[in-house]
């Protein structure tokens, strides 16, 4: 299928801070794509690009096969913004009412079934609901406008656990019926891990990596063996972390061929590795568990 | 989108108009009191009745009309027009508008010309009551040309509602916050309004000069009726112009009354004839302003230096790159303290 997301080049810059540095992607359609990266690491500068809220400074993007044209009207993309922001002064049933008429393609019997589901009174204001019961209003709003694709920014970070994981519950559920891509930003793993197949790593305004989770757990494996001098690697191995004692060497090395060398311990990297692995720059303090805890 | 603007629109329309209802009600009551009273009096200069009017009964509601006319384009353009765009900005929910299949360009338009007009409306009601209620008065003192009045009578209101509106609709476009939107709503209104009114109205034609015999006393004629008088001054029979008229009754004049005989008044005034292309031109002059900057909303709104994204939120520390190896060659961690079975620690973050 055709990629949802293509962009060339990217980069956004604010007054003299690049938010966004020659960004180049391309997220195939019909995943839940995790986007992931410490806070001010440009997920929200780019997710907000390609909702056509903020213009690029340079590059190419396209979503759905359009640029997105700041000030036009987005059709095909559901978004949830930061903080899920809903109308204090609306009801639940008025924020329906405002999606039915600013949207042709909108899913009435949706919104009711999820509103109804959500056990939330469609006669509440807006500002009365808890954050959770927000944040699932903001994306009842978006998905009822049955989107071909979905762009949720940081839509769990202010919730409590419980409410994140009934939120992400509900985002899952909504996969499982609609043909619908997600792109879903957080700055933390724990909460794409139970949702994403397609992972993206934004570290200080520059993809680090993209690719789909299975392959990318594949190809990825945390050795631990005896001091190793980093110079004698094999050559198609490329670390990405590796943490040293005296005696032991922690390494996290992409390689597409299976480790032989017996001198290392292999263990399967988890997802939370990879990303922090690519989240801290090259050798550091960080400790990699391994995927069997 | 008609409906979501008048549904987040309704409360504050309700306030104004539902204020104006009342305000019509005071005002019909004692506007018809006013007319039985000035169908008493034939000639004008006979009517003290109505000349009390300032003095009368009536003195409170007087204040409350001019007062409220005054400030009701202020009030609206703060009220209904600063927050327009400002609230969104401020409650983030811009990002969930300008999100949906509506362009910006179109939410827009609507919320100008629904909350615009209602602006508008609210202001041209309002000075309709006050042309109204002031109706016997104006048509006895013959002073709606004169500065204050001519602001608060007929259609300039209007072209004032419309251009504090947009003041409005402009400051809560560029700082984003209600409370800063409504401050500059107030001061640059009111600065514009100022020098419209004491500066430019004054050049919408080349002022006419009448010079004639100079009458004093209360009598005596005031200028051209009902126009608008920059200056009267007096001249002495020689032509030359008098600060000060000074006579005693030592003087010889003063027994036959032949003191002012020669004297001479030149007035500089906008004649009555212009009253109501001048209130058109001032009308016109707020109202072009006011579509100038309504203009530069629709392109400013569609993707010139919008904002950044989402709330400002602090930094929060990234793993830190940080190079054991070299800790270790400056023996700073103790050998042999760490098995070759190093324990399998919590990485950061977690």
């Amino acid at each position: 299928m055709n990629a949802v997301l293509e962009a060339e080049g990217l980069s956004k810059r604010y007054g003299r801070r690049w938010a966004l540095t020659d960004c180049d992607l391309s997220i195939p359609a019909g995943r839940v794509v995790g986007l992931v990266g410490p806070n001010g690491a440009g997920k929200s500068t780019l997710l907000n690009m390609a909702v056509g809220l903020l213009p690029p400074t340079e590059g190419r993007l396209d979503v759905l096969g359009r640029t997105p044209k700041a000030g036009a009207a987005l059709a095909g993309v559901g978004f949830v913004a930061q903080g899920t922001p809903v109308y204090s002064g609306l009801s639940v049933a008025d924020h329906l009412r405002l999606g039915k008429h600013l949207n042709p393609t909108w899913d009435q019997a949706l919104a009711d079934e999820r509103i109804s589901r959500l056990r939330l009174d469609p006669s509440q204001k807006g500002g009365k609901l808890s954050g959770g019961q927000q944040a699932q209003l903001a994306l009842t709003v978006a998905v009822a406008k049955r989107p071909e694709l979905l762009v949720l920014d940081e839509p769990v970070a202010s919730l409590d656990p419980l409410a994140r994981r009934e939120f992400l519950q509900g985002l899952m559920e909504i996969v499982a019926d609609q043909e619908v891509s997600v792109v879903l930003s957080s700055h933390l793993v724990a909460d794409l891990e139970r949702v994403c197949d397609y992972l993206v790593v934004l570290v200080d305004s520059r993809v680090r990596i993209a690719g789909d989770v299975d392959e990318l757990l594949a190809t990825h494996h945390l050795l631990s063996g005896p001091f190793h001098d980093m110079d004698r690697l094999p050559r198609d191995w490329e670390v990405i972390h590796a943490s040293h004692t005296a005696r032991q060497s922690t390494l996290l090395v992409r390689s597409d061929q299976p480790i032989l060398d017996p001198s290392w311990a292999v263990d399967r990297v988890s997802m939370e590795d990879l990303v922090l692995a690519y989240m801290s720059t090259g050798e550091g303090t960080l400790q990699l568990t391994g995927a069997e805890r | 989108m008609t409906w979501l603007t008048w549904r987040q629109f309704r409360t504050q329309a309700l306030v104004v108009f539902g204020g104006l209802a009342l305000l019509a009600v005071v005002t019909i009551i004692t506007g018809l009191q006013i007319r039985q009273l000035a169908s008493g009096c034939a000639a004008p200069t006979d009517c003290s009745m109505l000349v009390g009017i300032e003095t009368s009964n009536f003195v409170w509601m007087e204040l409350l009309l001019r007062g409220a006319t005054l400030i009701l384009p202020a009030v609206t353009g703060m009220f209904f027009g600063a927050p327009l765009i400002a609230r969104e900005f401020e409650t983030g929910t811009h990002r969930m508008i300008w999100t949906q299949s509506v362009s910006r360009s179109r939410w827009l338009a609507v919320k100008v010309l629904v909350v615009g007009a209602a602006a508008v409306l609210a202001s041209g009601l309002m000075s309709w009551m006050t042309t109204w209620w002031f109706g016997p008065d104006d048509s006895l003192q013959m002073d709606k040309f004169v500065d204050a009045t001519f602001g608060i009578r007929d259609v300039a209101p209007m072209g004032y509602a419309a251009f504090a509106f947009a003041v409005g609709l402009t400051a809560g476009l560029l700082f984003r916050r209600v409370l800063p939107a409504m401050a500059t709503t107030l001061v640059a209104f009111v600065a514009v309004r100022m020098v419209v009114q004491m500066v430019v109205r004054q050049r919408f034609a080349a002022p006419l000069v009448v010079t004639g015999a100079f009458t004093p006393g209360p009598n005596g004629p005031k200028g051209p009726n009902g126009s608008w008088i920059f200056s009267g001054q007096i001249f002495d029979p020689s032509g030359h112009p008098v600060r000060e008229l000074r006579f005693g009754p030592g003087d010889a004049c003063v027994a036959n009354n032949s003191c002012l005989n020669g004297y001479t008044q030149r007035f500089v005034y906008q004649p009555w004839s212009r009253y109501w292309p001048f209130q058109w031109t001032e009308t016109g002059l707020f109202v072009v302003l006011a579509l100038i900057l309504v203009g530069f909303c629709f392109w400013w709104i569609n993707g010139h230096r919008l904002p950044g994204s989402g709330p400002r939120v602090a930094r929060a520390a990234a793993p830190r790159a940080y190079d054991e190896r070299t800790a270790h060659d400056g023996k700073t961690a103790p050998r042999g303290a760490v098995e070759t079975n190093q324990p399998r620690l919590m990485g950061v973050d977690r």
